[in-house]
């Protein structure tokens, strides 16, 4: 049975363009918002307006600020929101769903799937859940007003597991159509490990720190802000990312390697291995401005959604993680957030006091 | 002891500079040691420092101006090492056969704890007397190779001496040199108010890739300086003030002692965060950053600041996570390990000691060794 209906919850740059996308392909969509004004000027204006891969204005079969009316007979459940939003959704979702439902999160980061069924579990949902994940959005998109979303194109080869990892090879037949660049993966570990935004955004947002304060963003953040030193911080930290990785047996790729086969930097910056060199000759970002405050999710998901997930996997697996470690401390005193208590950590992601083996059946049986 | 006349000043920079041209200034007999020719003979080309700024302009004639440690030190009644942290190791190994017991052996600054004394006692030195102050007493740039422009003699010096219990006498006679000094009870207490180590680090690595893209082109503290470096700051700061009180050693958090010193104003101070004092400090308002991350803000500050912190939180059984993570970072920013190469326990002649041993020792004299003391043999 395929999908038809699609309940996309979260009407920000994902959502939006997932909406516009899929409205236009033809699927039925119900968008969700927690916040009525998100909907508003969609409801006023009778849609989406969608630019670059889809054009025009999209109808959508539902607007609404309430998840019951959203899911209700939805084939796919969507869950478009910041890592941070999980939670909420869980709450509500726990008494609405029955297993019977598939739930995508699009995108799951590290460690988003167990997150959010550990969610449903303290929520008090006790029944089975199919739940499955991409690493990032399967759009590269940007809303360019309240109701005008741009899709530049869909993020190529991105991998894709299930939780419980068992039902990967059927959710995957089931999304396909919808996101044709998908890969199946090994498991939910595999692409929360190959998380690439968690392993140099905070660097180039940390070891800038002033810079971005004093001018508002005011420099290139990948062309100037990615230098010798801050690369070789991002060496580091992936080191310890393919550690953790190997410990767990999950295959990994080095981030020069994605970045080179994601069509982001030159070969010769591949094979010089300089990851500094790779950030500064990465043509579709050399334009790219940084962001104007460190109050960003380049530091708010990717260090406690990111790093912090990462950091608590090498705890599981008995692997050190200092760098790492160092960047979330230095990235909290920063923005004044404790990171390590109120990222991702091992029990929010439900795996407190759970040994590698343990960790391993969790995410292939979810028992 | 006898009064001090003669000074053997161990080192030409900067600091060594400045000391020579204020000390024969005030009548004393001054032998000037320089590791490399061309740091001297400038100077001995003329016998002397030219000098400017706060004791106006003069010339300094000195009686010797030598590369030969033996030669400088042969005689001198005081010793005064005037060189950076991370050279303290091998000045004191390069001294170390020359020195005898009735020389007064001083460190300005020192804040290396035993570093200079065993080292020179593991070098064959006969080690009499040993102190230190807590910062450079001087704030000096040379203008010329035999010119040193004299900006400010600094109006509070912390200064210790090992054993400390020996600090009024030997703070009498290191008052002659030194008028400022303000007496402590023991070694530890110049250690902690070394602030440079609680804001250069950060600074300059939160702005690490600002350096490296524009070459240091902005104002260090006061760009550079933001909210959020100010908040790391204050946290290395709590840490720094955390460590010293659980070793017995009151020093007053960065606002207040900026304020005493003059780098910030009122307003700096009663905002209580880093960032408050460097956004009112005149004196560092236009002081621009540095032109590259290979600079003493990580290479001296980082490993005999921080890593000292840190070092000595481990003593104190305090942890001090902010100072790790920027020690760490800091280390794969530079190549290499700061906390290996820096003020270890093992370094600073504490290792493996508690609280109350490393008190004991730095107030007594007494290191803790295979033979036992007339004490030990007493108890049992």
């Amino acid at each position: 049975m395929g999908v038809n209906s699609v309940a996309v919850l979260g009407a920000g740059h994902g959502g939006c363009a997932a909406a516009a996308d899929l409205g236009k392909r033809g699927y039925s969509v119900r968008l969700h918002a927690r916040n009525p004004e998100r909907l508003a000027t969609l409801r006023a204006q009778g849609g989406i307006e969608a630019r670059g891969i889809q054009r025009g204005l999209v109808p959508i079969d539902l607007l609404t600020t309430d998840v019951a009316e959203a899911v209700r007979g939805a084939d796919l459940i969507m869950l478009v929101v910041p890592s941070v939003a999980h939670g909420h959704y869980a709450q509500a979702l726990a008494p609405l769903i029955d297993g019977s439902q598939a739930i995508f999160i699009n995108p799951g980061h590290t460690g988003g799937g167990l997150h959010f069924q550990h969610e449903l579990r303290n929520a008090g949902y006790r029944g089975p859940v199919r739940s499955c994940e991409t690493v990032t959005l399967t759009y590269i998109t940007r809303l360019e007003g309240p109701g005008t979303v741009n899709i530049f194109s869909y993020t190529k080869r991105l991998g894709f597991a299930a939780l419980p990892g068992r039902q990967t090879a059927a959710l995957f037949a089931l999304i396909k159509p919808l996101y044709a660049e998908i890969q199946q993966a090994s498991s939910v570990l595999e692409t929360g490990l190959s998380n690439l935004n968690a392993i140099f955004h905070p660097e180039g947002m940390i070891m800038n720190a002033g810079w971005i304060q004093h001018t508002n963003g005011n420099f290139l953040f990948y062309r100037e802000g990615f230098t010798d030193a801050v690369g070789r911080v991002t060496a580091a930290v992936d080191a310890e990312r393919m550690a953790v990785a190997k410990a767990l047996s999950v295959p990994a790729i080095p981030f020069i390697d994605v970045f080179y086969e994601a069509g982001l930097t030159t070969k010769a910056a591949r094979d010089s291995g300089d990851i500094s060199r790779a950030c500064r000759e990465s043509e579709p970002n050399k334009t790219i401005k940084s962001p104007a405050s460190l109050d960003h999710r380049y530091v708010h998901e990717d260090v406690g959604y990111g790093l912090v997930p990462i950091s608590a996997l090498g705890q599981l697996a008995g692997v050190a993680t200092p760098t790492i470690d160092a960047l979330i401390k230095l990235a909290g005193l920063a923005v004044g957030i404790d990171y390590m208590r109120d990222g991702l950590t091992l029990e929010r992601l439900g795996l407190k006091g759970k040994s590698p083996s343990e960790l391993l059946r969790i995410v292939e049986d979810c028992d | 002891m006898p009064p001090i006349k003669t000074i053997a000043i161990i080192g030409a920079g900067n600091g060594g500079c400045a000391a020579a041209a204020y000390l024969a200034h005030r009548g004393f007999d001054i032998r000037l040691y320089g590791r490399s020719r061309a740091t001297t003979e400038p100077l001995s080309a003329t016998g002397g420092i030219e000098y400017e700024g706060a004791l106006g302009d003069g010339f300094a004639p000195l009686s010797l101006i030598t590369n030969d440690t033996g030669a400088a030190i042969a005689g001198a009644d005081l010793v005064l090492i005037m060189a950076p942290t991370h050279a303290h190791e091998d000045v004191a190994r390069t001294i170390a056969p020359h020195i005898a017991p009735r020389q007064l052996v001083m460190a300005a600054p020192g804040h290396t704890l035993l570093l200079i004394p065993n080292t020179i006692r593991k070098g064959g030195g006969r080690l009499g007397i040993y102190c230190d102050s807590s910062s450079l007493p001087f704030i000096c740039r040379k203008s010329a190779p035999g010119r040193i422009n004299i900006t400010g003699v600094a109006q509070i010096l912390y200064f210790a001496v090992f054993p400390g219990e020996k600090v009024a006498a030997v703070a009498e006679d290191v008052r002659q040199v030194f008028p400022h000094i303000e007496p402590t009870p023991s070694l530890l207490h110049t250690v902690f108010p070394y602030t440079n180590a609680i804001h250069h680090p950060p600074a300059l690595l939160l702005n690490v890739g600002r350096v490296e893209s524009t070459g240091g082109d902005y104002h260090h503290y006061y760009d550079g300086i933001t909210p959020s470096v100010g908040r790391l700051i204050d946290a290395l700061d709590a840490e720094r003030v955390a460590v010293a009180a659980a070793l017995g050693v009151w020093i007053e958090p960065l606002p207040q002692f900026f304020f005493r010193m003059g780098y910030t104003n009122a307003a700096g101070r009663d905002s209580g965060t880093a960032y408050g004092v460097f956004h009112n400090s005149e004196p560092n308002r236009w002081i621009k950053a540095s032109a590259t991350i290979d600079h003493r803000f990580l290479n001296e500050d980082v490993p005999y600041g921080l890593v000292a912190i840190a070092e000595l939180g481990h003593v104190a059984e305090v942890p001090t996570p902010c100072a790790d993570a920027v020690i760490e970072i800091a280390s794969i920013v530079a190549g290499r390990s700061y906390r290996r190469d820096g003020l270890t326990r093992d370094r600073m002649g504490i290792d493996a000691m508690t609280v109350s041993q490393v008190t004991t020792l730095l107030r007594s004299g007494q290191l803790p060794g295979p033979e036992p003391s007339p004490q030990d043999l007493r108890l049992r």
